[in-house]
C-alpha cells in the first residue's frame, strides 16, 4: 500500500510492532534451541505433533516388548538349563535300566541297581520341582505356586500337578506373553511337555517307580538260582525301558523348543530395536529441531532486529522542529 | 481607504491566529487515541463593488473541521470486531493448546504407562510388587483424567469471567456514548454557523470503535449529531440517549454456563431475552461465547468419552477374570456412586420447566462403542420427547419409546437406526415444552477414579483355569492398548483409545492455528485500515511544523499591513 502522507504516531507505532514482531520471533527460535524441540505446541505443527505423540506412545509400547523379551529370554534360559539336567540324569538312568537287563546280574545286584535308580529319581524329581528365580515352580504352567511332581506318601500318589485345583493337570498350560504387535510366546515348559510319555500319558516318576518294583519281584529273571526265567517279568520291563526312552525323547522335544523359542526372541529383539530406531527417528524429525537451521534463522533474526533499531533511532531524530530557531 | 485595509489585515491577524492554535491543538494532541487532525476553512469575504471594480474585504474563518473519513471508519470498525472475535477465540484454546500434548499433563504418557504396567504384569501376574504397579497406573491415569477435566472446567469458568467483563465494558460504552449524543446534539444546536464539536465528535468515535471490540454494532448516523447502535438482528444498543443494557444470567439450561442478552418486561415480569449467534455477529463477546459452546465443549466431551471407554472397557476385562484369591474380579475404576451411566452422564433439567408435577429424566444406557460424544437437546413437543444434536439448528426427531417391563424408554439413535444411547421419563404426562440437556459422557473425566487398592484384587487370570500363573485376562488388557474401541464412522473400524486423544490433540492444534491465523490476518486487515486512517487524519509533526511557519509568516505579514497602514495614515497627516 502506497501511504504519501505519514503521521508521525503511525511511523513510531509501525516501527514498534515491527521490532516487537522482530522479537517476539526470536524468542521463539530461542525457545526451540533451549528445548531441541521444534514443535513445542501442537499448533506449531499438528500433524508434526500428532505422528510425534504416535510414535512415541508406539515406542514405549516396542519397549515393553523389549522388557518382555527380556524376561523371556531370562525365563527360558532357567528351563534350558533344568532341562539340560534333567537331561543328563535321565542318560545314567537309560544306562542303569540297560544294566538291570543283563541276565548275570545277582539278585543284590539288582538291588543295587534298583536303589541307585531310586536315587535318580529323586534327582529328577528335584529339577522338575525346580523354581525360577522369583521362587516359582518352572514346570508347574501357569500353577506355578503348586509342586509339579510330590513324593508319593498316604493318599498322594505323585501325579502331575496333584494338588492343583480344579486338578484338570491335561489343561495346564503355559503363559505366553506379547513380545511383538501380533506375536506372543510361551514363556513355559511343563511337566507334561517335558517329563511325560505322550502315547500312555505316564509321567517319567510312575514310569520308573513300577520299574523298580519290577526290579525287586522275586519272579524278575537273573540273579535266582534255579528259578524259572519269569518272561513276563522281562517283557513288562523292556515295555518300562521303552517307555523312558519316549520320555527322553520328549525331554529332547522339549529342549528344542525352548531353543527355537529362545532363537524367535533374538530374531524379534533385532527386529523391535530396528523398530524402536525408526520411531525415534520419526518423532525426532516430526518436532525436533534442525539446530544448523534454526542457528542461522537466530543470527538472520538478530541482523534484522538490529538494522531495524539502528534505523528507527537515527530516522525518528529527523524533525523540522530542530531547525526552527 | 486605510480604515478597509485595517479590517483585511485584522481578518488576516485572526485567521492566521487561529491557524496557529489549530496547529498547537494538533502537536498537542499527536498521541491522542481517536484523535483526527483538524484544519481551518478559511474563505474569503465577498468584495464590495465600486466604480472601479470590486475590491476585497479580507478573510473569514468559515470553520474548523476534523479531516475525517465516514467510509474508513465504518471498515475500521467492522474490521475491529472480526479482529477481536478471532484473538478471543485464539486466546482461550490457546491454554489447552499449551497443556494437551504436555507429558506431565496430557494423556499420553499416563496411557502408555498403564499398558506398560499391563504388559510387565502379564510375564509375573502372581508378583504383588508388578500388580501394586498396575494398580499405581491405573491411579495415575484416572488422576490424568481429573486433571485434564479440571482444566477445561477452569477454562469455562474463566471464559464466563470473560464473558462478564466484556459485558461490563460494553454497557459502560453504551452509557458513555449516549450521554456523548446528548452533549453533541445540544452544542451542535447551540453553535452559530453549525461548525461540528470536533473534539466530542472524536472521543463517541474512539468509544464506538471500543464498543466494536466486545461486540458488532451497526451505526446509524442521525441528523441531529447522534448516532444509534444496532445488533446485527436489528436489536437497539443506542438510540439516541438512551442505552440499553446487556445483562448475564445462569444458562437455565445448564448451570455452568451464563446467557448473554438484554432484559426486557414480559407479562410485566423482566426476563432475558438471550442473544443468538445472528445478534452477536463478530466481536470478543461473540468469540468467548463461541470458543465455550463449541470447541470447549467438544474437547471436554472427547476427553469424558475416553475415559468412559476406557474404564468401561477394562473394568468389563477385569470383571470377567479371577483375582489372586480367586474371586471373581471387581471394577477397577469407579465412575462415582451412582453406577457406570450416572457417573459418566449428566441430565440437566430446564429451570424454567414447569414446577408443577415436574418430570425427571435419566439415562438409561448408552452404547459407548458408537457415541461419538455430542450432546443433546430433548424438549416435550406435542406431548412425546423429541431430541436433536446440542447447538444444531436442525428439526427435532421424535425419541423411539420402547415398552419395558421395567418401566418403558426412549432411545436416541444415529441416521442408521441403530440405538446410541436411552432415556427414561419418570412423569407419564410430561409438561409440554419441558427441556432437558442429556450429556452423555460430560463427568466421565470429573468422576473417573481408581477403587481397587490391593494388589491380590487385580484379576489378572482367566476364569477358565484359574491359577497363579494365569495371564490371560490381564492379556486381554494389553491387548486393549491397539485394539480399535473409539467409534469413528460406520465405514471405519474405530480408532485405538491413545489413537483418539492423540486425535484430539491434532484437532487442538488445529484450531488453535485457525483461529491464530485468522486473528493475525483479521488485525492486519485492521492495521491497514489504521494505516489509511493514520494516512488521512494523524497529525504529522513536520506538516504542522511547517504549518507553523507558514501561519506565523502570514501573522507578521498581516501585522506588516497594519503598520504600513499607519505610514500611509501618517503621510497624509504630514501633508496637511
Amino acid at each position: 500500500m502506497a501511504i504519501n502522507r505519514v503521521s508521525t504516531n503511525q511511523y513510531f507505532r509501525i516501527s514498534t510492532e515491527r521490532m516487537s514482531k522482530q522479537q517476539s520471533d526470536l524468542i521463539k527460535i530461542q525457545g526451540q534451541l533451549a528445548t531441541g524441540q521444534r514443535v513445542l505446541k501442537p499448533s506449531d505443527d499438528p500433524v508434526a505433533m500428532s505422528t510425534a505423540l504416535g510414535a512415541k506412545a508406539n515406542l514405549r509400547t516396542v519397549d515393553s516388548y523389549q522388557a518382555n523379551l527380556a524376561y523371556v529370554n531370562n525365563r527360558l534360559g532357567q528351563v534350558d538349563t533344568a532341562l539340560d539336567s534333567a537331561t543328563e540324569v535321565m542318560t545314567s538312568i537309560k544306562e542303569a535300566m540297560l544294566t538291570a537287563g543283563n541276565p548275570t546280574l545277582s539278585r543284590s545286584d539288582l538291588e543295587i541297581v534298583a536303589q541307585d535308580l531310586e536315587g535318580r529319581l529323586e534327582e529328577l524329581r528335584g529339577i522338575a520341582n525346580s523354581t525360577d528365580s522369583d521362587g516359582r515352580y518352572m514346570f508347574s504352567g501357569t500353577f506355578e505356586d503348586r509342586v509339579p511332581y510330590q513324593a508319593p506318601a498316604g493318599a498322594i500318589t505323585g501325579r502331575f500337578l496333584e494338588t492343583a485345583t480344579p486338578a484338570d493337570a491335561a489343561a495346564v498350560q503355559g503363559r505366553e506373553i506379547q513380545v511383538s504387535g501380533g506375536r506372543n510366546l510361551n514363556l513355559s515348559i511343563t511337566g507334561n511337555d517335558a517329563f511325560s510319555d505322550p502315547s500312555t500319558g505316564e509321567d517319567v516318576f510312575e514310569i520308573m517307580r513300577e520299574a523298580i518294583t519290577l526290579l525287586r519281584n522275586p519272579g524278575y529273571p537273573g540273579g535266582q538260582e534255579g528259578a524259572t526265567p519269569a518272561d513276563t517279568y522281562k517283557v513288562a520291563f523292556d515295555a518300562k525301558r521303552a517307555q523312558l526312552d519316549s520320555v527322553f525323547d520328549q525331554t529332547q522335544l522339549a529342549r528344542t523348543k525352548v531353543g527355537v523359542r529362545l532363537r524367535e526372541a533374538e530374531t524379534l529383539g533385532q527386529i523391535n530395536s530396528a523398530a524402536q530406531l525408526e520411531l525415534e527417528r520419526v518423532a525426532g524429525e516430526a518436532v525436533g529441531l534442525d539446530y544448523a537451521k534454526a542457528i542461522s534463522e537466530l543470527s538472520q533474526g538478530q541482523l534484522q532486529l538490529q538494522a531495524a533499531q539502528q534505523s528507527f533511532s537515527s530516522v525518528s531524530q529527523l524533525s523540522l522542529f530542530n531547525f526552527l530557531k | 481607504m486605510s480604515n478597509s485595509i485595517y479590517g483585511i489585515a485584522l481578518s488576516g491577524l485572526n485567521a492566521s491566529r487561529s491557524g496557529l492554535t489549530t496547529t498547537s491543538h494538533n502537536i498537542a494532541n499527536a498521541n491522542t487515541v481517536g484523535f483526527n487532525r483538524q484544519q481551518v476553512v478559511q474563505q474569503a469575504r465577498p468584495s464590495q463593488g465600486g466604480d472601479i471594480g470590486y475590491i476585497g474585504q479580507g478573510v473569514d474563518i468559515a470553520s474548523v473541521q476534523r479531516v475525517y473519513s465516514d467510509f474508513i471508519n465504518s471498515q475500521e470498525q467492522k474490521a475491529t470486531s472480526d479482529a477481536a472475535f478471532f484473538t478471543a477465540k485464539a486466546q482461550q484454546i490457546s491454554r489447552l493448546d499449551a497443556m494437551v500434548a504436555d507429558d506431565s499433563s496430557g494423556l499420553s504418557t499416563a496411557l502408555s504407562f498403564f499398558f506398560a504396567a499391563a504388559q510387565q504384569l502379564s510375564t509375573t501376574p502372581a508378583d504383588l510388587a508388578a500388580r501394586q504397579n498396575y494398580l499405581s497406573a491405573s491411579d495415575t491415569l484416572s488422576s490424568r483424567f481429573n486433571g485434564l477435566n479440571t482444566v477445561m472446567d477452569e477454562l469455562r469458568t474463566a471464559t464466563n469471567l470473560r464473558v462478564q467483563d466484556t459485558v461490563s465494558q460494553l454497557n459502560d460504552a453504551t452509557t458513555q456514548i449516549a450521554e456523548l449524543n446528548d452533549r453533541i446534539v445540544a452544542v451542535s444546536a447551540q453553535t452559530f454557523n453549525g461548525g461540528p464539536p470536533n473534539d466530542l465528535l472524536d472521543k463517541r468515535d474512539a468509544l464506538i470503535m471500543q464498543l466494536a471490540e466486545q461486540i458488532q454494532v451497526t451505526r446509524v448516523n442521525m441528523e441531529d449529531g447522534s448516532v444509534n447502535l444496532f445488533l446485527g438482528n436489528g436489536q437497539p444498543l443506542v438510540v439516541k440517549t438512551t442505552p440499553f443494557q446487556v445483562s448475564t444470567e445462569v444458562d437455565p439450561s445448564d448451570p455452568q454456563n451464563l446467557l448473554v442478552g438484554t432484559t426486557q418486561p414480559i407479562n410485566g415480569q423482566d426476563q432475558l431475552i438471550s442473544f443468538d449467534s445472528a445478534a452477536l455477529g463478530k466481536g470478543a463477546l461473540a468469540g468467548y461465547l463461541s470458543f465455550r459452546d463449541n470447541e470447549l465443549t467438544q474437547f471436554q466431551n472427547t476427553i469424558g468419552l475416553l475415559a468412559a471407554r476406557v474404564g468401561q472397557a477394562v473394568n468389563d476385562i477385569q470383571t470377567a477374570g479371577v483375582d489372586l484369591d480367586g474371586n471373581a474380579g471387581n471394577p477397577i475404576f469407579s465412575f462415582g456412586t451412582g453406577g457406570l451411566i450416572d457417573g459418566i452422564s449428566r441430565v440437566v433439567p430446564n429451570i424454567n420447566n414447569s414446577t408443577a408435577n415436574p418430570t425427571e429424566a435419566t439415562i438409561r444406557d448408552i452404547d459407548l462403542s458408537k457415541i461419538s460424544g455430542s450432546d443433546y437437546e430433548m424438549s416435550i413437543i406435542g406431548g412425546v420427547p423429541r431430541y436433536r444434536e446440542l447447538g444444531s439448528t436442525g428439526p427435532f426427531v421424535a425419541a423411539t419409546l420402547v415398552p419395558d417391563p421395567g418401566g418403558d424408554y426412549y432411545e436416541i439413535r444415529d441416521p442408521a437406526g441403530a440405538p446410541l444411547m436411552s432415556f427414561q421419563l419418570d412423569n407419564t404426562t410430561p409438561q409440554e415444552g419441558d427441556r432437558f440437556v442429556l450429556m452423555p459422557v460430560r463427568d466421565a473425566a470429573l468422576n473417573m477414579s481408581t477403587v481397587v487398592t490391593r494388589p491380590v484384587e487385580v484379576a489378572a487370570s482367566s476364569a477358565t483355569n484359574p491359577s497363579v500363573g494365569n495371564n490371560q485376562n490381564i492379556l486381554a488388557v494389553t491387548a486393549l492398548q491397539t485394539s480399535r474401541v473409539l467409534y469413528q464412522s460406520n465405514n471405519s473400524a474405530g480408532v485405538s483409545i491413545s489413537d483418539g486423544f492423540n486425535q484430539m490433540v491434532s484437532r487442538v492444534g488445529n484450531k488453535t492455528r485457525e483461529f491464530t491465523i485468522a486473528a493475525e490476518s483479521r488485525e492486519s486487515v485492521k492495521n491497514q485500515i489504521i494505516e489509511s486512517r493514520d494516512a488521512l487524519s494523524g497529525v504529522n509533526m513536520d506538516e504542522e511544523a511547517a504549518n507553523l511557519i507558514k501561519f506565523q509568516q502570514a501573522y507578521q505579514a498581516s501585522g506588516r499591513v497594519i503598520s504600513l497602514s499607519k505610514e500611509m495614515f501618517e503621510q497624509i497627516l504630514n501633508i496637511f
